[in-house]
């Protein structure tokens, strides 16, 4: 039993502080800093500052660019997680199946790209990916399969990004679900096999309901981190060819600090938030209705 | 005289002095490229420089001047010229790169014919503006209009430009990648992957660090072609400031002085590559031996200054992205152009309306869009 | 054994060697190419393995880039962070889990909201506020936010929610101080917790890039992958330098992984069973 203890106060302080300076304030301040026309002007002299209204919004509603942003970034999300998803579930199916004094290592070996610096990754994936010296396409064309350009055709490019995105991704969901299997009790196979059941249907009606919850939440964390997808792009294609890999964050990143039009790259970082929200919302509702049967 | 240093990295010394003068504590002088120069003379914030050298190049000179007044000192300076395989050349039938637009087009498509898959005339990496900003400056009328208040893209001439440009790639003969898709530029060039390559003079001490000397003769220099004749190409660098705010601005003017005497612009050259911005300095070793600084030299006599206004950066960023698309066959450099043009004046209401306010005597532009200028 | 069992354990063991082959070579492919010099890696393909391996690039990109200064600062900056954070996590956790106050509910829904505020959305207040107290530059600008963390918080509140809550009733009764029951009996028990925390924030912290690309732009002060991003702005036709620069920064984390495997996987697999 807990009960009541002032002193609980002072062991959030901290926490509370640290959440209200650099989350919640900054939060307030991308709203206040998008209803302005914060510019290079702004910044040298605070006379040239004007409050706008919702300018920013509407302009960005006519931007040719933002709208490829969230497409980038739609796709981005929408190929990478089910992926990710699918990916993370097989190996770790796959690896909860195997003899125990194997599991180890290949957990290891699988989980090794989560850990390692995305800026370094994108940095070697680029020269693998490179269209006329690089491994993948040295591979490629040795089996006769023609030499694609990774990243300076568009279409390519935006899936080039998301397989690195996923490579470096699945290992996380991997151990997650691997744990989350370990939870099924074993009587449910038991029962299922004395039924008749054969894999296939024992892995459709018992380990993919059971794995449901969790995948859902997985969900929800890929894409928390896929929709902020920022170092990828930066470093393997600067957001071309044709702005075919400008995600939402590179965008605003761009406007923000290259152009200094901090009025348009709040509004999107506010639109980037929004959305994540509502990304949010869906999970938390779906998952309700599982959990609901 | 005791001089305190401050290193600063290129893409934050802008915010930086920004940040200096806003809270009114900015250095005595300082290093600036051209587009932070204009930033600076918007916010008041530099004193107008004396006459310090006579032979500094004009080009260098004049996009220190805002209104008839020079702000900054010229130290370094910085253009785009052709590096090219003299030896195909010659094999396709040719002693030197051509002069005019037209030349070397049949250059280009001559050469082409000697190559083999994969590999083109032209390299002119698409994630770089510079080389489409050069073909545009090489046109009468300049890209932004009415006292650099609207966008000017429509106009004849930017779209003989980018005609010009689009022409390049959608006839194979200019590689259509970005600079990110190449491994190793120089052993490429060697290879005899690319004849023609735009690009600045750092490039000199990089084809020297990567090749070994006997390779030496397997690449030179050219100035630009132009549409009709000797094209000119643009010109960058970095300038001394005084501060306004500095109250030490003899002292700063003797040390800008040392500076740019002859031992100092010779030692830099030596240690960085950059090119001294005085051209007594030219006729000095190393620079007076080296064959490949010739180009440089001529083309450094034949530039055209640029917009000198803060938001020139994000227009050319900008134009590069539009070109692209035509270049890709996406999109017709007529609506490309016109489309632009609306972007480009969006981006300038903020000047606008200074300008307005800060000179209501001058700022006698109409209002709203006008049909686009061709005349200089 | 059926046949039918053996065969899809063949695939399985199979079908992880391909993954393991598709995850693990592209790390051992550069750090191959880390060890190569021109003319290996500059006419075409690089060959699969050095025929000369040769440390120049590892030597080059530390001599001349300066590459031990960014990885000083990188290291501090994730030291810094993890300590703080566990700090911050560990008594918000333990306290949001065990300890009954007013706006308790509060605080923890005010958390949870945390979680949900993507973070890199934040870097333009962020640098106005930093800029303001003249802390860019500054390690704290880099460690201060991120130790801002809500999920280390959500994690140790989720364990210590699985932890008897008898123990801690029976030294309140005893009458120690809340200060002294969490000293001496709530941080020994959350020790593997907060040590997994630590692992994930560390390598977390040292991966960071956006933030630690804007708020430090000074020469010198730039973290490793801020810095290695910077060197690939100029160098990236150099592949044997950028190779040697990529290994540099990845190693470090995968020994770190290595060594605190057990740890690290358990505050991942937490992260995903809190609610």
């Amino acid at each position: 039993m807990t009960r009541k203890h002032p002193s609980g106060v002072l062991f959030v302080l901290p926490a509370l502080l640290l959440l209200a300076l650099f989350v919640f304030i900054p939060l307030i301040g991308v709203f206040g800093l998008s209803l302005t026309d914060f510019d290079v002007y702004a910044l040298a002299d605070s006379a040239n500052l004007h409050l706008i209204g919702a300018a920013n919004y509407w302009h960005l509603l006519r931007d040719r660019q933002a709208w490829q942003a969230l497409e980038v970034t739609l796709v981005v999300v929408l190929v990478g997680v089910p992926a990710t998803l699918l990916l993370s579930l097989i190996s770790a199916l796959m690896i909860e199946s195997i003899a125990e004094r194997w599991r180890g290592l290949f957990r290891t070996a699988l989980f090794v790209p989560v850990v390692c610096s995305t800026v370094a990754i994108a940095i070697s994936w680029r020269y693998l990916l490179n269209t006329r010296f690089g491994l993948v396409n040295h591979l490629l064309a040795l089996l006769g399969l023609g030499t694609p350009d990774w990243l300076g055709s568009p279409n390519l490019a935006i899936l080039a990004i998301t397989l690195v995105v996923v490579w470096k991704g699945f290992g996380y969901g991997m151990i997650i679900v691997a744990a989350a299997r370990r939870e099924i009790p074993d009587e449910l196979y038991d029962a299922a096999r004395i039924e008749g059941a054969g894999v296939r249907q024992r892995l459709l009606r018992i380990t993919v309901p059971m794995l449901a919850p969790t995948l859902g939440l997985l969900a929800l964390l890929d894409v928390s981190g896929y929709w902020q997808l920022f170092a990828e792009p930066y470093v393997l294609t600067q957001g071309g060819p044709l702005g075919s890999t400008t995600s939402l964050l590179l965008l605003m990143y761009e406007r923000g600090f290259r152009w200094w039009r901090w009025g348009t790259a709040s509004a999107i970082a506010m639109a980037l938030t929004a959305v994540m929200w509502l990304f949010a919302w869906v999970q938390r509702h779906t998952r309700a209705g599982w959990r609901g049967e | 005289m005791h001089v305190c240093v401050q290193e600063l990295a290129w893409s934050s010394a802008q915010v930086r002095l920004l940040s200096a003068v806003a809270a009114g504590d900015p250095p005595d002088v300082a290093q600036v490229g051209d587009t932070d120069l204009a930033m600076l003379v918007t916010l008041h914030a530099l004193r107008p420089q004396r006459r310090i050298a006579d032979d500094l190049f004009p080009g260098a000179l004049e996009v220190t001047r805002f209104d008839g007044i020079s702000y900054g000192v010229p130290w370094y300076v910085d253009t785009r010229l052709l590096f090219y395989r003299p030896d195909i050349l010659r094999r396709a039938g040719f002693n030197r790169p051509a002069r005019t637009w037209s030349g070397w087009l049949r250059q280009m498509r001559a050469v082409k014919r000697l190559l083999g898959p994969g590999q083109y005339p032209l390299l002119a990496p698409t994630n770089e503006y510079e080389f489409l900003e050069v073909l545009a400056l090489q046109q009468p009328a300049p890209m932004l209009r009415d006292g650099d208040r609207y966008g000017n893209f429509e106009s004849t001439s930017f779209r003989q430009a980018l005609s010009f440009y689009k022409g390049l790639y959608q006839r194979h003969l200019a590689a259509r990648i970005d600079d990110r898709q190449l491994v190793n530029l120089w052993w490429e060039m060697a290879r005899g992957d690319f004849v023609f390559y735009v690009s600045g003079p750092w490039n000199i001490g990089e084809f020297r660090r990567f090749l070994p000397p006997r390779d030496e003769a397997l690449w030179m220099t050219a100035p630009m072609p132009g549409p009709d004749g000797p094209g000119a190409s643009i010109i960058g660098g970095s300038d001394f400031v005084v501060f306004r705010a500095s109250h030490r601005a003899s002292v700063a003017h003797q040390f800008i002085r040392y500076m740019l005497a002859d031992p100092q612009q010779v030692r830099l050259y030596e240690i960085t590559g950059d090119l001294p911005s005085r051209r007594g300095v030219w006729r000095l070793p190393p620079l007076a031996t080296d064959v490949k600084l010739r180009a440089f030299h001529t083309q450094l006599e034949r530039v055209r200054p640029f917009e000198a206004i803060p938001e020139w950066d994000e227009i050319m960023d900008g134009m590069r992205r539009m070109a692209a698309r035509v270049a890709a066959g996406d999109v017709s450099v007529r609506s490309a152009t016109r489309r632009f043009d609306h972007a480009v004046d969006d981006w300038l209401a903020k000047r606008r309306e200074l300008l307005a306010r800060s000179m209501p005597a001058t700022a006698t532009a109409p209002h709203g869009r006008e049909p686009p200028v061709d005349s200089p | 054994m059926s046949l039918r069992t053996r065969a899809l354990q063949v695939t399985t063991y199979l079908g992880l060697a391909i993954l393991a082959i598709a995850t693990l070579f592209p790390l051992l492919w550069v750090t191959s190419i880390a060890l190569m010099r021109a003319p290996e890696t500059a006419a075409g393909t690089p060959p699969l393995w050095p025929h000369h391996p040769t440390l120049y690039n590892v030597v080059d990109i530390i001599r001349r880039q300066h590459l031990g200064r960014y990885f000083f600062n990188s290291m501090v900056v994730a030291a810094a962070t993890t300590a703080l954070s566990v700090l911050v996590a560990g008594s918000a956790g333990y306290a949001l889990a065990r300890v009954d106050f007013r706006g308790r509910r509060l605080v923890s829904w005010l958390v949870m909201l945390g979680v949900l505020i993507p973070n890199q959305a934040l870097v333009l207040p962020l640098f106005e506020m930093f800029r303001a107290v003249h802390l860019i530059n500054h390690y704290a600008a880099l460690v201060l936010p991120a130790a801002a963390n809500p999920v280390g918080i959500v994690l140790v509140q989720a364990y210590m929610r699985g932890i008897p809550a008898e123990i801690l009733d029976a030294a309140r009764i005893d009458g120690a101080s809340e200060w002294r029951i969490f000293r001496s009996i709530v941080v020994p028990l959350m020790a593997p917790m907060l040590a997994a925390v630590g692992v994930l924030i560390f390598v977390v912290s040292w991966n960071d890039f956006m933030w630690p690309m804007i708020a430090m732009q000074q020469e010198g002060m730039q973290t490793l992958p801020v810095a290695l991003a910077a060197i690939d702005r100029e160098h990236y036709q150099d592949i044997g330098l950028m190779a040697a620069g990529a290994t540099v920064t990845i190693l470090p984390m995968v020994l770190v992984f290595l060594a605190s495997q057990r740890y690290y996987l358990r505050s991942v697999i937490a992260g995903s069973l809190t609610d």
